[in-house]
């Protein structure tokens, strides 16, 4: 029990790190307010390890803290749209189990960067953002590909460290 | 990887390429620059005539520089200045956008008005 409180609040630790990073480093495209979600590789191996409360607390408790250090009501606003369409689409792909966690990651980015653009095109009302979504969504895959791929590699590591006991 | 992976990202791969083509196959040549604000149109100007034009919405500005056929913003006090980052645009259909102060600059055409019809 206080072996998965500490595991958990490393992941959450470590995925404020990575939107941290996100933030200070401008994307090429020109959308404010839309990141690469990277921070996503942790809540993609919560929820193959843990399950998807545990995934959906860490998502909170690190988007909580980015506001609070931020001080911007928007990028809250953006990352909790992100993160609430993100888990929506990976939940039940991730239950189906004809996905692997490659198909699970993409379907998280893409669902992360168009709720995104929907939340600037409601914020805003410039209908004409829209036409940003075909490229996120092709960000989103190459995102959620690499995502993916480094979760793939990480959690066989992480049986290895006995997350099996962890969980209990 | 499994089967349904594939057919998710290929499937959202070919969306967007055919979505992207389409975009960029309905720009045009543009004559009229057209900017909003909150959805309301508060400025045009021709294309071909050199102007500049400051966007003011309280503290808020974007200053529009419209040169030798080609429409930008070179300064402005939004957070980020990913409006002035856009760059130059030229083709009907092509728009720079700021978000934190809710502006769309687009360039239009007065002879296709259904593919503004589209776009909108
Ligand atoms: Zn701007």
């Amino acid at each position: 029990m206080y072996k998965k409180t500490a595991f958990l609040g490393l992941f959450a630790c470590l995925a404020l790190i990575f939107s941290y990073v996100e933030a200070i480093v401008p994307l090429p495209i020109p959308v404010p307010g839309v990141k690469l979600g990277l921070a996503n590789v942790l809540i993609v191996i919560c929820l193959y390890t843990y399950g998807v409360k545990e995934a959906v607390a860490i998502n909170f408790v690190r988007i909580i803290l980015l506001t609070v250090l931020f001080a911007n009501p928007y990028s809250f606003l953006y990352s909790l749209a992100g993160a609430v369409i993100s888990m929506a689409l990976m939940y039940p792909l991730y239950k189906s189990k004809g996905f692997s966690i490659i198909g699970v990651s993409v379907a998280g980015a893409v669902g992360h960067n168009t709720a995104q653009i929907l939340t600037a095109m409601a914020v805003t009302g410039i209908v004409k953002l829209i036409d940003y979504l075909p490229v996120l969504i092709i960000s989103g895959i190459i995102t959620g590909l690499i995502i993916g791929i480094i979760g793939k590699i990480i959690l066989p590591q992480l049986k290895k460290i006995d997350l099996e006991r962890v969980k209990s | 990887m499994k089967k349904w992976d594939y057919v998710l990202i290929g499937s959202l791969t070919l969306i967007s390429v055919i979505w992207i083509i389409i975009i960029l196959g309905s720009q045009s040549s543009g004559e009229k620059v057209v900017v909003k604000v909150n959805d309301k149109v508060i400025y045009t100007a021709l294309l071909s005539e050199d102007s500049e034009y400051l966007i003011k919405t309280g503290n808020d500005y974007n200053n529009l520089v419209i040169k030798d056929g080609e429409a930008y913003i070179d300064d402005a006090n939004c957070k980020g200045l990913d409006c002035v980052r856009m760059g130059h645009i030229s083709n009907g259909g092509e728009s720079i956008i700021c978000i934190p102060h809710s502006v769309i600059v687009t360039i239009e055409s007065d002879k296709d008005n259904n593919i503004d019809f589209v776009s909108e």
